[in-house]
């Protein structure tokens, strides 16, 4: 007799997924699925839209990073038609990434996360929700809903909207800050970097509390896959870095991503399996998002930022495994999109006008564009025609570099808590919200 | 009470929720009022607990997204019986989103290109899942032609501040009202008029006497008349059968008295002063959107249309006789307002230069964009975004708060525009230089346009 679990849906997640876990009658877990039960073929219906149009369609492929979408296809646009934006252009980019990086992870770690650490694990599923947490934590939750305002209205003042922005345009973007909002934002920055300063008090008071659970749940060894400049953590612009099981780093330039990338279609998922392709399917099952990142950088771009990463490493070492430890990582980089922010506020070519080269031509050629996302890489391949027609595209995004990551940590995890009853001796906090 | 609301994402992006999300504090007083019983995205209920519902137990279901897999399908049927009022929530929900342009493939196709084909793929026979997987549709069908919805709020994704006034609206008409108001008694019962002079005996519509008592500012007490915000009373007021009768015998409305009834209808019935959404149940947006799908009745001679708001037949033959009058009445306007009323941009003549694709150049802040060459779907778009990409990006409107009100094909009404703005030129030149009209012009629209998806013909023989 084997017994099924079936958890529909997945909650707290962005997507359509389900869970199902097969448990054998020895009590040994036999097979573990993640399964995505819902894809829209975006690398198909681009094909044949004008290139440059195709970030205004791609955003809608996640409307919680859709920044990210709308940039990585202007810069594989670019890069096929061997355009050079002007250096404005560059920091808008950086500022608007930086500032939906900033939202996004603040939206994950309060109200995706939060109440399973405020509420403990095993809360009432009815109340474990962000709503209950700002009932019972109005300061918090305030507190949490100005860091969001902040950065999705930054977003919506570069990009037109913060949702499904419009701005950029191959060649760079349609129009720059204008002062008097510029000021704006200048304004209020300090409140912000003391509002993410508690944030990451609060963090660390939760890995104090859930230090047993961090270092002995969920402690999986598999690769990394990041992008660093030059080995420096970096959102918008950079190559590939792969980090091994042992912490080794190899970096690859991004337009040969087929070198060190490879997919596998599973038979459970419409979200595909990305690996390590010279470790093969399934040893070379990497981990993607911000773990990756922080794993794959040398140091983070900003001081607060790169202070962090020093206390994290000594804490947990310099290559964690540990996947809760993605909360942690996602605070540090948190900490240094706020001080990116602070820094590209103030340099006057956040409002220089000459944001756009009107040096573009179609060009007939493939090009590749890389970001990383607030959940993962995006990578971008556009092929255009001469008329800068897209004949065909590729499109490997956040979700298929997670997704076998995910379900070989669900594996893990499922085995612990099936097989070996981890759970049962774990040292849980009181929690703050009863 | 709090309103039990469930939150149904079909294949999607989230974006209509960020978009909601992004009230921030805003949502702070909003939140005591609803019961969520169902968000997968923020809340831990699962399917099944929504399966257990009693039917119609729900009292407002949102629904995010397209049917692209048979899962997505079988979710707004599920919603249908479960909730009372259903929200199409967005582009995707309303007509298909860039979601639909996947209809200009075959689904085998696109299963070919993700599954089989894409260049990082290093399996010997890749396949399309089948466990535990849904399977998919032969292509993106409109959630209307699933089901029947209420309420279109469109976008993509819609404004935040247009969801918040969808989701305020529909707490109204569910809600209990203002403490104040009483049911029990008109708007007349406490008139100074009443012995003054009664606005109806001057002649000017006043409609106190089919409105429930408890405001507290009685417009009439200050000369104006009652357009009958506090919604219907039980008790009419003692000159409820005069003004019925003043109705009755109008044959053709004046502009002045077109007007009272439409703002008395406004407020008195519906939603319609808020015009970026469409609430079938709002008799007004129906007569607008929809005039055929009215029947007409006879009464005391007259002819009226068969509606019943109310239930209470004079006041539902009031409001038949007012629709009636409205429906032919060359000055009932609704929300036919386009993206251009929004935009700052000055407009010339609108003939474009020549046309630009948007790589080219960079256009001005303070000129028209069709002036200036650019394709820009404003003057087919409906209005409520507040014209944001034109005004505050820099950017061209795409289209995606659908056709104003009255256009059925988005895209086809934008080629017959763009034809009448170049009627001068070279019909050639036009077609030359537009190669992708369905992606330009039905981005999204497509599943729901007159093109729809992908079609064979099917040859003799094959």
């Amino acid at each position: 007799m084997v017994k099924e679990i079936v958890v529909e849906p997945v909650t707290r997640l962005e997507g359509h997924g389900g869970l199902h876990i097969k448990i054998g009658d020895d009590g040994k877990v036999k097979d573990v699925q993640f399964n995505i039960t819902s894809t829209r073929f975006f690398e198909k219906f681009v094909e044949g839209r004008y290139c440059e149009h195709i970030p205004r369609i791609t955003p809608r492929i996640c409307g919680i990073c859709p920044i990210p979408h709308h940039i990585t296809p202007t810069k594989a646009v670019e890069d096929a038609w061997g355009v050079q934006i002007p250096t404005p252009a560059y920091k808008l980019r950086q500022l608007i990434m930086n500032a939906k990086q900033y939202s996004s992870h603040v939206l994950h770690f309060y109200a995706l996360a939060a109440p399973d650490f405020l509420l403990g694990p095993m809360a009432d599923p009815a109340l474990r929700n962000v709503v209950y947490v700002i009932n019972k934590m109005p300061d918090v939750g305030a507190m949490a809903l100005k860091m969001m305002d902040f950065g999705q209205k930054l977003c919506a003042a570069i990009g037109g909207k913060s949702v499904h922005p419009i701005s950029a345009i191959v060649g760079g973007m349609k129009k720059s800050l204008d002062e008097d909002v510029r000021d704006k934002f200048l304004k209020v920055i300090d409140e912000q970097i003391e509002f993410t300063k508690k944030t990451v008090d609060i963090a660390l008071k939760v890995v104090d509390d859930y230090f047993d659970v961090i270092a002995n749940v969920g402690v999986v060894p598999t690769y990394y896959f990041g992008m660093t400049k030059n080995g420096v953590h970096d959102i918008y612009d950079g190559d590939i870095r792969i980090v091994t099981p042992d912490g080794q780093k190899i970096d690859y330039d991004y337009h040969n991503y087929l070198e060190a990338l490879g997919e596998h279609i599973p038979d459970h998922s419409y979200a595909t399996h990305m690996y390590y392709k010279p470790a093969g399917y399934p040893e070379g099952i990497y981990r993607a998002n911000c773990l990756a990142m922080i794993n794959a950088a040398d140091k983070m771009a900003t001081p607060l930022a790169d202070q962090a990463l020093k206390q994290m490493r000594e804490r947990i070492g310099d290559c964690p495994h540990h996947t809760f430890a993605y909360h942690w990582a996602r605070i540090i980089e948190t900490v240094e999109a706020i001080e990116v922010i602070a820094t590209l506020l103030k340099d006057p070519d956040i409002v220089n006008p000459d944001c756009k080269t009107l040096d573009v031509e179609p060009k007939e050629g493939s090009g590749v564009g890389m970001t990383e996302a607030p959940r993962g890489t995006l990578l971008y391949n556009i092929w255009s025609d001469s008329q800068g027609i897209c004949k065909k595209a590729n499109l490997l995004v956040a979700t298929n570099h997670n997704i076998a990551g995910i379900e070989k940590t669900l594996m893990h995890v499922a085995k612990q808590v099936f097989e070996d009853k981890a759970l049962e001796g774990l040292k849980l906090p009181d929690p703050w919200i009863k | 009470m709090p309103v039990k609301v469930a939150f149904m994402q079909l294949s999607s992006c989230w974006g209509c929720h960020q978009s909601l999300l992004n009230a921030h504090l805003g949502l702070l007083p909003i939140l005591p009022e609803l019961e969520i019983v169902y968000w997968p995205a923020v809340v831990d209920f699962k399917h099944d607990s929504l399966e257990a519902r009693p039917d119609g137990d729900i009292v407002v279901g949102f629904i995010e997204g397209v049917a692209r897999t048979k899962e997505d399908t079988a979710n707004a049927k599920l919603m249908r019986k479960k909730c009372a009022i259903i929200v199409a929530l967005g582009a995707c929900a309303c007509y298909g989103s860039v979601k639909g342009l996947a209809n200009l493939y075959d689904k085998e196709e696109l299963i070919k290109r993700k599954f089989m084909e894409t260049e990082a793929i290093t399996d010997e026979n890749p396949k399309e899942p089948t466990e535990h997987v849904p399977g998919f549709e032969d292509h993106i069908i409109n959630v209307k032609d699933i089901i029947d919805v209420d309420v279109f709020v469109p976008g993509c994704p819609p404004t935040t501040e247009n969801i918040l006034a969808a989701v305020a609206y529909l707490l109204t008409v569910v809600g209990e009202g203002p403490a104040s108001l009483n049911k029990n008694a008109s708007v007349c019962d406490s008139c100074s008029l009443l012995k003054k002079g009664c606005l109806l005996d001057k002649g000017i519509l006043c409609y106190g006497a089919l409105t429930a008592a408890g405001c507290e500012e009685m417009c009439p007490n200050n000369d104006e008349p009652c357009f009958g915000c506090f919604k219907p009373t039980t008790k009419m007021g003692a000159k409820a059968d005069q003004l019925k009768s003043m109705i009755d015998s109008i044959d053709v409305l004046t502009p002045e008295q077109g007007a009272s009834l439409q703002h008395f209808l406004d407020l008195y019935l519906g939603v319609s002063n808020i015009t970026n959404f469409y609430f079938r149940g709002d008799l007004l947006q129906r007569l607008a959107y929809e005039p055929e799908s009215f029947a007409v009745k006879e009464v005391d001679g007259k002819t009226v249309l068969d509606v019943a708001p109310t239930g209470t037949k004079i006041i539902d033959e009031i409001v038949g006789k007012a629709l009636f009058l409205l429906k032919d009445d060359p000055n009932f306007k609704f929300s036919s307002k386009t993206v251009c009323s929004h935009c700052e941009r000055e407009v010339a003549d609108k003939v474009p230069v020549d046309l630009k694709r948007d790589y080219e150049g960079l256009p001005t802040m303070d000129k028209c964009f069709l002036e200036q060459g650019y394709i820009c779907l404003g003057p087919v778009t409906q209005a409520g975004c507040g014209a944001i990409c034109p005004n505050k990006a820099n950017a061209p409107c795409l289209g995606c708060y659908g056709p104003p009100a009255g256009v059925k094909d988005q895209g086809a009404k934008f080629i017959s525009t763009l034809g009448s703005l170049c009627a001068e030129k070279d019909v050639g030149e036009i077609m030359n230089a537009i190669k992708d009209p369905a992606g330009l012009f039905n981005r999204f629209t497509l599943a729901s346009s007159t093109l729809g998806y992908k079609r064979h013909d099917n040859m003799e023989g094959e």
